[in-house]
């Protein structure tokens, strides 16, 4: 079903708009606008998601991602006064800079090579009629129901965690 | 038109009752976008009024009389008085985003009305037209999701106008809709429990076959309804905007449209959540009692009819939420965030897992396998409602013996009451650091 | 679509390995991880297109492993501010013995004494 003109059309610009925003958000000096520019490529990972049928996971990226940890972000950022730009330059030296672009290259390579190997044919679309938690609840309350209840134990550590670093002492 | 698509509206006029498809599907959800987004607008414009008029009655005044007859034209006058009047840019601001920040808080208002079933479907020639924009099989998430968003339209204008009151109003915002919004979707993981779909439609059609989930979910709907009141920003939680501290916040640098856009989008917010608490634990657009209405065959009359329940049952959800406004005091903010974490939050667990549980051992006891998809079964509605009810007791007189529920008509203790006659006296203590 | 959604999904971690390396703002290179993490998902979203729903349980994991992430680093960003006042990753090498504006030559050796500001290392007479 999901194939033709305008499916390909809308897979390639949301997946080019998250690549644009991307670069300029590692090029914002401001904080603020780079976060946005990072929300701006979470939505369109949502909607890429959302086309290659996995509409729980693209609205609980917009959840996860856009609503709580970005807004998280831009709160600290604010809490400490980072927004504006400060006045010497963000960027590392001139050799770390040539480092990166040549760690960035490599691994682009590799990462490309490793893409282009042969696929396996893919999965039919889910019946429009199913409902989208349907098909991960197997795998998650089952196969992986062990990881499933650690990651809570994760959770809880990181809340113990944030609160006793950022508790101001008196 | 061309022919091609003229062809193509009249191929499928066969079945009026399978879902419509292919061209006129298209044609429809146009059409559909373009009248929700303007009754919705009109709405809004309207709830204005409703607000000055409902504080006037509230407060024993007339309110706006002047304009138009019984001061009905006032919107409009508004607008053009909104459209006409000076844009100022504070020069300190960060234009950008300080240009950006009422879209950014306008949009995700108004397009979570999207997934909202707001009628039965209505037969035409091309087939059935399901009465609401798009009925995504993701539906609630989708709210929740794009309710999540607007907190950033808030959170921007309060950095990006570059002033202390609207960065603590901003500041403010974002977390209080943050701690809200955790309460609110636990809240609605009750609601998914007893529907088994999250889509939007599939709630309302298995509260059409099931009966309405306010009952039976009490507490859940009492909670996603103050997380409601907390996540529009409106009383008793509009901290972000307190006037009498923070100069209206985040919006204090804005004017003209600009400000009329975060007014369109607090209204905007409103008719959604109301639609929502409608559609999620009042049986959306389903009329009570009288069940011919709620089914197939569908008939454009009943269309009509439940569209006309569905604005009573969010018209009142609306007035609620100014009834509220004009009649309790806000929280400070401290109290605001305790009782989001310290309060809502832990209930909303508890909750939910006594509601799983219940869910689970009716199951099993096999009072009604197959209630909560298919009909109405009078003893599995009652047990869960009476477990509510309980809950409630014990939740609202129990636990919270007159502290944080009913604190205005508690009574005063014996050392507060002291406290107080000594200040009466003597007049205020004076401030620390004096 | 795979093998389109694996290419964006390179380009992106790539994106954000180059951020991580060139930038010194904490939190920017913070939210360089979350994009990283970010590309992965992608990835492990277009292979679940192949192998099945396990990808997107995988998916759910890297969320949840983010946000705590993002809470602990953020309390750690938030210390640091507090005694720094700055969260630029230059000044933040105490474990080194000297500041970053120490021009001191011998400063391997510096002993560390009451710095004037808690961002510099009070090494030398240049920091005091």
């Amino acid at each position: 079903m999901p194939n033709g003109f305008v499916y390909e059309f809308l897979f390639y610009l949301f997946g080019l708009t998250a690549i644009v925003s991307a670069a300029i958000f590692v090029t914002r000096r401001n904080a603020v606008a780079a976060a946005l520019w990072l929300v701006n490529t979470m939505f369109c990972l949502a909607a890429l998601y959302i086309m290659m049928d996995a509409q729980f996971v693209g609205a609980i990226q917009v959840l996860v991602y856009a609503g709580a940890i970005m807004v998280v972000f831009l709160f600290v950022v604010m809490l400490l006064n980072l927004g504006l730009p400060p006045s010497v330059a963000d960027i590392k030296s001139k050799g770390a800079r040539i480092i990166a672009l040549v760690a960035g290259l490599a691994m682009l390579a590799e990462l490309l090579v490793l893409a282009r190997q042969k696929l396996p044919a893919e999965l039919p679309w889910l019946p429009r009629e199913t409902s989208v938690t349907t098909p991960i609840t197997e795998p998650l309350f089952r196969t992986y129901l062990l990881p499933f209840e650690i990651t809570s134990v994760l959770l809880l550590v990181a809340i113990v965690g944030a609160v006793v670093l950022a508790k101001r002492r008196s | 038109m061309n022919t091609y698509a003229a062809l193509m509206l009249f191929q499928h006029a066969y079945d009026p009752q399978a879902p419509v498809h292919g061209a006129p599907w298209l044609w429809f959800s146009i059409i559909k976008i373009l009248v929700v987004f303007t009754v919705l607008m009109v709405t809004i414009a309207y709830l204005t009024l409703a607000e000055r008029k409902i504080s006037a009655w509230i407060q024993d005044r007339h309110g706006p009389n002047r304009v138009g007859p019984r001061g009905l034209a006032q919107p409009l006058a508004d607008g053009l008085k909104n459209i006409m009047k000076e844009e100022t840019y504070p020069s300190a601001a960060y234009s950008p985003l300080f240009i950006l920040a009422p879209v950014m808080s306008f949009i995700p208002a108004l397009i979570t009305f999207a997934v909202i079933p707001f009628a039965a479907p209505l037969p035409t020639p091309w087939g059935l037209v399901d009465m609401s924009i798009a009925d995504l099989p993701v539906g609630f998430l989708y709210i929740l999701a794009i309710a999540s968003l607007g907190v950033y339209g808030i959170v921007l204008a309060g950095w990006s106008s570059n002033n202390k009151y609207a960065l603590l109003g901003g500041l403010r915002s974002s977390a209080q809709m943050v701690s809200y919004e955790v309460s609110m979707g636990l809240a609605v993981v009750a609601v998914l429990l007893l529907s088994g779909n999250v889509s939007l439609s599939s709630i309302v059609a298995s509260q059409v076959a099931t009966g309405w989930y306010f009952f039976p979910l009490l507490i859940g709907f009492f909670l996603f309804l103050v997380a409601a009141f907390a996540e529009t920003n409106r009383l008793p939680f509009d901290l972000p905007e307190a006037e009498s501290e923070l100069i209206a916040g985040y919006h204090t640098e804005y004017s003209s449209m600009k400000f009329s856009m975060f007014f369109i989008a607090e209204y905007s917010n409103m008719t959604t959540a109301s639609a929502r608490l409608t559609t999620l634990f009042f049986g959306g657009w389903a009329v009570p009692f009288w069940t011919t209405v709620d089914t197939a065959p569908w008939h454009w009359w009943k269309t009509v009819i439940t569209l006309v329940c569905f604005m009573i049952k969010t018209g009142f959800f609306l007035f609620l939420y100014m009834w509220i406004r004009w009649t309790l005091p806000r929280f400070r903010y401290d109290q605001l965030m305790s009782v989001g974490w310290k309060v809502m939050l832990p209930i909303a667990l508890c909750y939910l897992v006594v509601m799983a549980g219940a869910i689970l051992a009716l199951d099993a006891a096999g009072v009604a396998p197959s209630a909560r998809f298919g009909d109405f079964v009078p003893t599995y509605w009652a047990i869960l409602g009476v477990l509510n009810i309980v809950l409630a007791v014990l939740v609202f007189v129990v636990l919270d013996r007159g502290r944080l529920v009913s604190p205005a008509s508690a009574r005063v203790g014996p050392s507060e009451l002291a406290e107080l006659r000594a200040m009466a006296t003597r007049g205020p203590a004076p401030a620390q650091g004096d | 679509m795979v093998p389109e959604a694996l290419f964006f999904s390179a380009i992106l971690f790539v994106i954000g390995v180059v951020g991580v390396l060139t930038r010194r703002n904490a939190i920017i290179i913070f939210m360089c991880v979350e994009l990283m993490l970010n590309a992965v998902n992608l990835s492990f979203i277009g292979f679940s297109r192949l192998y099945g729903a396990s990808g997107q349980v995988f998916v759910i994991f890297v969320m949840s492993v983010a946000a705590a992430e993002a809470a602990v680093g953020l309390a750690i960003i938030i210390a640091i501010f507090r005694h720094h006042e700055t969260v630029d990753l230059k000044n933040i090498n105490l474990l080194k013995g000297w500041c970053s504006n120490c021009p001191w030559p011998n400063r391997v050796e510096c002993i560390r004494l009451p710095a004037p500001s808690p961002s510099w290392c009070g090494c030398c007479r240049y920091c005091r």
